[in-house]
């Protein structure tokens, strides 16, 4: 399985699925990229299916920034017009898709690098001589996230349990109780944020300039040939593209 | 009337063994009883399993009737009052006094009465002081007191409570155990999860202990 890989072969291949990402420009490019990252992602242990269907919100927000696009996007070829308008053109919608799968493709780059235990993570930056201080604040602040989301997601089950149903109210009062609930709730992580880095300095980190780790990375054959692999095909894609070739 | 527990069961994960197997219990108003067992045997998931946040493979929650399942979190929380084991997570507002009273301006109760309820929590808990406080740096026995006077405000029928008396000084320990004995003598129902085995015995009539995954009832002698 492909998830045990070091997370510094991880690195490599999500860092050129993300810099194809960005440096191609057309829904006939960056769409099969989309397509080889999702193919990817089961290899990691992650299932693009599921992950939809968490974010399917987040889905919606992006289709709408699909169709803003085409609205706003100064495009010659018309699709639709209005009166002397042009509408929708097709370089706006264009623009909106690769917009839109570019961002896909670098979500499924997040994925590949979340499959990695956040220890892991920690020691492959490390090992790439990063200060672990650096290293252990970006793996700790992947970590806070969902710790702040179960923390929001208590705080809303006390709060329809004191009997508030969120979803009976008129939505000037919902607005009402999310605007009380806003400050405290960052307030909190302000102060459980500054609690663990305090509890981590009490337990000696940053105590001595060099660590060790309990697990120690090593680098495997199928690491080396992940990044040859990756390496090489990023090269090649982004040679051929610019000699026009694809 | 009474909050009955239909032989649930409950794993937090598919491929686990069950950690609840077949579990029924029954609270009639004016009852008490304490669930016991050692750390990890699971109290915990068992009371969030009858307030409604977990929700069971097998078997069914029912109160006053009416299936759980059917309820909203907000319905439930009109008949039930529940002390989160960690206070800190059900404390959500700005300062001490607001966090009593705030369900109650959704009830569409006028400001004068809703000053007057929370005043009269605040001075039973003895939070008078720390009124205008920020919950989150209260001391852990005020946060709990905090915690168990907004759950009252309400007057709920039943009430859950995980571990209560946790971070309580004597003195406000003795002060809880007259107040949950009111509670009782007044008709209603309470399910107390606590390790403290005397504080338990002394004020339930029902002692249940919960050992790997089944609730047996115990002897309730000291
Ligand atoms: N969200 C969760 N996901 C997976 N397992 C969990 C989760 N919450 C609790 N458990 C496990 O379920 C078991 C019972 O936990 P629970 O919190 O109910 O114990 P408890 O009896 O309340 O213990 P304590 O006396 O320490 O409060 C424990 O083994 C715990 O590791
Ligand atoms: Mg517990």
């Amino acid at each position: 399985m492909l998830k045990e890989l070091d997370p510094r072969s991880k690195f490599v291949l999500s860092g050129i699925l993300a810099t194809l990402a960005v440096f191609f420009n057309h829904p006939l490019h960056l769409g099969p990229l989309l397509i080889l990252a999702l193919f990817l992602l089961p290899l990691f242990s992650c299932n693009p299916l599921q992950v939809a269907r968490r974010m399917r919100h987040l889905l919606v927000i992006l289709g709408g920034l699909v169709i803003i696009q085409a609205f706003f996007y100064p495009g010659t070829t018309p699709l639709i017009t209005w009166g002397q308008h042009y509408l929708i053109t097709v370089e706006g919608l264009l623009q909106g898709s690769s917009l839109v799968l570019r961002l896909f493709i670098i979500l499924c780059c997040g994925l590949i690098l979340a499959s990695s235990p956040p220890a892991r993570f920690v020691q492959g930056l490390v090992r790439w001589y990063l200060p672990y201080e650096l290293a252990y604040m970006v793996s700790l602040g992947i970590r806070f996230l969902p710790l702040l989301r179960e923390e929001a997601g208590d705080v809303f089950t006390a709060l329809q349990l004191r009997g508030v149903d969120l979803r009976r109210m008129p939505w000037r009062q919902q607005f009402k109780v999310y605007r009380g609930l806003f400050l405290p709730l960052i307030t909190m992580a302000i102060l459980r944020s500054r609690q663990i880095a305090l509890a981590m300095e009490a337990r000696a980190f940053r105590a001595y300039p060099r660590r060790t780790f309990f697990h120690s990375l090593q680098l495997g054959r199928g690491d080396y040939l992940t990044i040859i692999i990756s390496l090489f095909s990023g090269i090649l894609l982004i040679f051929l593209h610019l000699r026009g070739l694809i | 009337m009474s909050l009955v527990a239909h032989s649930l069961s409950f794993r937090y994960e598919k491929t686990d063994p069950f950690c609840l197997e077949n579990i029924g219990l029954e609270l009639h108003p004016g009852q008490c009883l304490a669930l016991l067992g050692a750390n990890g045997s699971g109290k915990t998931t068992l009371s969030k399993l009858l307030i409604g946040i977990l929700q069971p493979e097998k078997g069914h929650v029912s109160v006053d009737g009416q299936n759980l399942a059917g309820l909203s979190l907000a319905g439930i929380g009109e008949k039930i009052g529940y002390l989160f084991q960690n206070p800190s997570r059900q404390l959500f507002c700005s300062s001490a006094g607001e966090e009593i009273g705030f369900p109650l301006q959704f009830c569409g109760l006028d400001p004068g009465e809703i000053a007057e309820r929370t005043e009269h929590l605040l001075h039973f808990f003895g939070l008078d002081h720390l009124r205008d406080q920020f919950p989150f740096t209260l001391s852990q026995g005020e946060r709990q007191r905090l915690a168990l006077a907004a759950i009252m405000v309400l007057d709920p029928p039943y009430f859950i409570l995980d571990e209560p008396t946790t971070g309580l000084d004597p003195r406000r320990r003795e002060e809880l155990f007259y107040y949950l004995q009111k509670l009782i003598k007044n008709g209603r129902g309470i399910i107390l999860i606590s390790h403290d085995h005397c504080f338990a015995r002394r004020l339930a009539s029902g002692i249940l202990e919960l050992k790997e995954g089944r609730l047996q009832e115990v002897d309730p002698g000291c």
